[in-house]
């Protein structure tokens, strides 16, 4: 189930909140895990048992890594294998199909007969919680948090309904006061009405109207992409992955706030960067924060020396980029911003680094734009020639162009989108207008902020409606 | 502060709840669309169909036609797309695309107008051959035969159409129009050419508008004046005294006429009236002749005003009707039936004692003309003539 659906808006959110608020405070935690298993299984049923079983084997090793209980010989050799246990999941079900591929690719290269291999289907979301309950190992390993109470805290930690699809990546030792008490009040769940319409207005009416045009031109042969189309098709799809992305950050956290849970932010304007290392700081910073904590940290971080450190961070970008998806131009993807930041490590305190905003921004941005091609292409392959029409500033036109629709809603859209993120000078900021502490406004304040989320939530449903009205005019047999 | 969260909070709940409990009871009452759906099969409520995903992907469909103010929320997406940026939100099926001042127009002729025609020149000479060995025929038999060729109101007010659809470009495409009517008129076929008698009409000084901005066809007006002359060809070819219409003068009001405002209400907005815009209907004088045509007709929709309007003023006789669409009228059950061998097989039987066939349809459609009838009719002419001679053949031998 996804957020921006009928189903989830007019049948699943309010039976839930009706259940949730209903239900005395001991048992909400049940009625919000149950929830969360539906909602996973309603996409994935079959899945749901792999999601569960591994929890519940997670939280049995869990039991014994705490200092203490146990030498230390143990302890490490039990968060190994359950790390290893949930990674091979994650490897088996994700990538499994990349790698027979690969494998299938070499070996017909060298005449030898191909593996018979059947494709494995992908759980929805197992990049996410993979990486939630490694958290959770380690945090309780580390010592930064006890392990849950039972198996069923555990379990609403790691399906809890808002970010089990796509984030924001939860840090156990984040939440894991809030899974057992937790405050519900009128300001938090207002809040939460406030974010959530405001991401879904995200996502429905900016990111898939831009989808429209980034998808005709990175569908289009590279051959007959003109040299414009190209480079708008990458901006609809530099707007249309920020405003989906961050649109369901927006609607986690209001659904969150709705439940009395607190997640961390995920985005903030990224960009407005003027590096790419300031870019992974506003970009996914869930995920940054997790690679941080539980990848670069691990792997030595900086204390080992400036190449090992180089090493570290490049190694960190790539594991990301494949992290992001089972091919080739996701390693690339990952490798590209890798580099990048070691440049930016590299140059850090120089006049470079200290090049004016009007110099870094649009740098970073155009650097960001060619990663999003790498990220949106088919192939590697593709992402090249997509590349090379983009830098074919003074070539000949197609002869035969792709047809690309643009109309007046593309081009509203698309004005609107680069004004939402390049216009952090405005003050208030349209983001900032959505983000009400209650406690210190007005009721003007807050009646202009619902007003704006209820026009939001009215004009996204009605969209939502209507891709499912294609009628005609008479009826055909 | 905490009445107005309190307040908002309720008024939050009740707009995701609110579609719900209207699906469940129908209250309140939602505005209804307009178009017509294929209906969406309930989901199976069965363990193996929750396991294998398709009882979720049925509901979501399903939902998806029966949610709550469904009509209100596919008018007020349209309505808001149409006022700030001239297209409607609803996607696929027979879409509407606004154009200009108000007129809409119907996709398909719209990617017909920016197309063009790019038919082979074998297959245009095919067809017109096709149709001309029928008329000989169907003439064989005493039975005359008439094809009218409907505009495409795109072509006929390409003025008002979205600069999507290219219309600076048009002069430099050739629909199949253009390329097959000298075909048709260089093989002798009997042909009402509406496309150039509209494109005629329209140059006239005080012209009255042909098509109306809300509707895909014809309007009342433009319609009376093809079968005033309708009327006039089936005389001329049958040589008998058939009623006459003419169209002495038009008059411009509000009142729709059913057709003339079919995009108009399938664009499902808020204001749907409002856009109609000022409908044309004719004022004729008929003078009643001293017999009526008795005519089989092969017709897409805008065959389908004439007929309609031919039956209504009782100028025609017998009249049996097969729509493009897989839909029989009937003469002696005096109803329409759903026929899928419509028009294909209209069968040799259904000409028995006609006055004419006349087959409608609008230029987009050509090359092929006749849905099939020509075709399957030539075939049955000359398996019925076959079996003619070979009963005839045993009485030559000795």
């Amino acid at each position: 189930m996804v957020f921006s659906s009928l189903t989830f808006l007019f049948v699943f959110l309010p039976l839930l909140l009706a259940a949730y608020y209903v239900c005395p405070n001991r048992g909400r935690n049940a009625v919000a895990l149950a929830a969360s298993l539906l909602f996973y299984a309603w996409g994935a049923p079959r899945f749901v048992l792999v999601l569960v079983a591994s929890g519940l084997v997670d939280y049995a090793l869990s039991r014994h890594l705490p200092a203490g209980r146990g030498p230390d010989r143990r302890r490490k050799g039990l968060l190994a294998l359950a790390t290893a246990l949930n990674v091979g999941l994650l490897l088996y079900f994700k990538y499994a199909n990349f790698f027979v591929d690969n494998l299938n690719a070499w070996l017909a290269r060298f005449g030898a007969e191909s593996l018979v291999w059947t494709a494995v289907a992908l759980p929805i979301g197992i990049s996410f919680f993979t990486f939630q309950k490694v958290s959770y190992l380690v945090d309780v390993y580390r010592g930064t948090a006890q392990p849950a109470r039972n198996a069923a805290d555990y379990l609403l930690y790691v399906a809890l309904f808002p970010q089990l699809i796509a984030g924001p990546i939860v840090r156990y030792h984040d939440v894991a006061q809030q899974l057992i008490a937790r405050e519900h009040s009128r300001e938090r769940f207002f809040t939460g009405i406030l974010r959530f319409c405001q991401g879904l207005g995200k996502k429905v009416l900016v990111a898939n109207t831009l989808a429209e045009v980034a998808d005709a031109a990175f569908g289009a042969a590279p051959g007959a992409l003109p040299c414009g189309w190209a480079w708008l098709g990458v901006v609809a799809y530099a707007f249309q992955i920020y405003f989906d992305f961050s649109g369901y950050s927006d609607m986690a956290i209001g659904l969150g706030r709705m439940l009395g849970i607190e997640f961390l932010e995920n985005f903030n304007r990224p960009y407005v960067s003027r590096t790419i290392t300031e870019f992974w700081r506003r970009w996914h910073i869930s995920l940054s924060n997790w690679m941080r904590e539980y990848l670069y940290v691990p792997l030595g971080g900086n204390r080992k020396g400036v190449v090992r450190t180089y090493m570290n961070l490049w190694l960190v970008f790539l594991v990301s980029g494949f992290w992001h998806g089972a091919a080739w131009n996701f390693v690339a993807w990952g490798a590209f911003h890798g580099f990048f930041l070691c440049l930016d490590k590299a140059f850090k305190g120089t006049r470079i680094a200290r090049a004016p905003a009007w110099v870094g921004l649009p740098v970073t941005f155009v650097l960001v734009l060619f990663s999003w091609v790498l990220f949106r292409a088919e192939t590697l392959a593709h992402a090249v020639a997509y590349a090379g029409r983009m830098v074919d500033l003074f070539g000949a036109a197609p002869e035969t162009a792709a047809a690309i629709e643009f109309g007046r809603r593309h081009a509203a859209t698309l004005v609107a989108a680069f004004a939402l993120c390049f216009g952090p000078a405005l003050k208030p900021h349209p983001f900032d207008f959505m983000r009400l502490e209650p406690a210190r406004a007005t009721v003007g304040q807050a009646a202009a902020r619902f007003a704006v989320a209820m026009i939001l939530l009215v004009w996204s449903a009605s969209i939502l409606a209507t891709s499912s009205f294609n009628p005609f005019i008479y009826f055909r047999f | 502060m905490a009445p107005f969260l309190l307040i908002a909070t309720i008024l939050f709940s009740l707009a995701l709840a609110l579609p719900l409990v209207q699906m469940a009871t129908g209250l309140p009452l939602d505005a209804p669309l307009t178009g017509m759906e294929a209906a969406a099969p309930a989901p199976t409520w069965t363990p193996a169909a929750w396991w294998s995903g398709t009882l979720q992907k049925d509901f979501d469909a399903w939902l998806a036609r029966r949610i709550g103010f469904r009509g209100a929320l596919v008018r007020t997406a349209n309505q808001i797309h149409y006022g700030l940026f001239g297209e409607l939100a609803t996607t696929g099926g027979d879409k509407v695309v606004p154009g200009r001042a108000g007129w809409f127009y119907e996709k398909v002729y719209v990617e017909a107008f920016r197309r063009g025609g790019d038919a082979a020149d074998s297959d245009l000479r095919r067809h017109s051959a096709a149709v001309r060995r029928l008329q000989d025929r169907l003439a064989a038999d005493g039975i005359a035969f008439l094809l009218v060729i409907a505009p495409s109101k795109a072509e006929i007010y390409p003025e008002f159409l979205p600069a999507a659809a290219d219309p600076a470009g048009r002069a430099q495409r050739r629909s199949h129009y253009e390329r097959m009517i000298d075909v048709l008129q260089a093989d002798g076929v009997h042909v009402l050419d509406a496309r150039r008698l509209f494109a005629d009409w329209k140059r006239a000084p005080e012209a009255p508008p042909l098509f109306a901005k809300g509707g895909t066809h014809w309007n009342h007006y433009g319609a009376v004046r093809v079968a005033a002359l309708l009327l006039e060809k089936l005389a001329e070819r049958t040589g008998r005294d058939f009623p006459a219409v003419e169209v002495v003068g038009a008059v411009v009001d509000r009142a729709i006429r059913p057709p003339d405002n079919d995009l108009g209400d399938l664009a499902n907005l808020w204001q749907r009236r409002s856009l109609a815009g000022p409908q044309v209907h004719p004022q004729v004088e008929i003078r009643r002749g001293t017999s009526k045509p008795d005519v089989l007709f092969i017709v897409d929709s805008f065959g389908a005003q004439l007929v309609v309007w031919l039956q209504q003023q009782r100028l025609v006789a017998r009249h049996d009707t097969y729509w493009y669409n897989g839909r029989h009228y009937g003469w002696s059950s005096r109803r329409e039936v759903a026929d899928e061998a419509a028009p294909r097989r209209a069968g040799l039987e259904r000409l028995d004692g006609r006055d004419a066939v006349v087959v409608v349809q609008v230029e987009a459609l050509l090359p092929n003309v006749g849905f099939g009838f020509v075709e399957e009719t030539l075939a049955a002419y000359e398996a019925y003539d076959a079996r003619r001679t070979a009963r005839r053949e045993p009485e030559a031998a000795p």
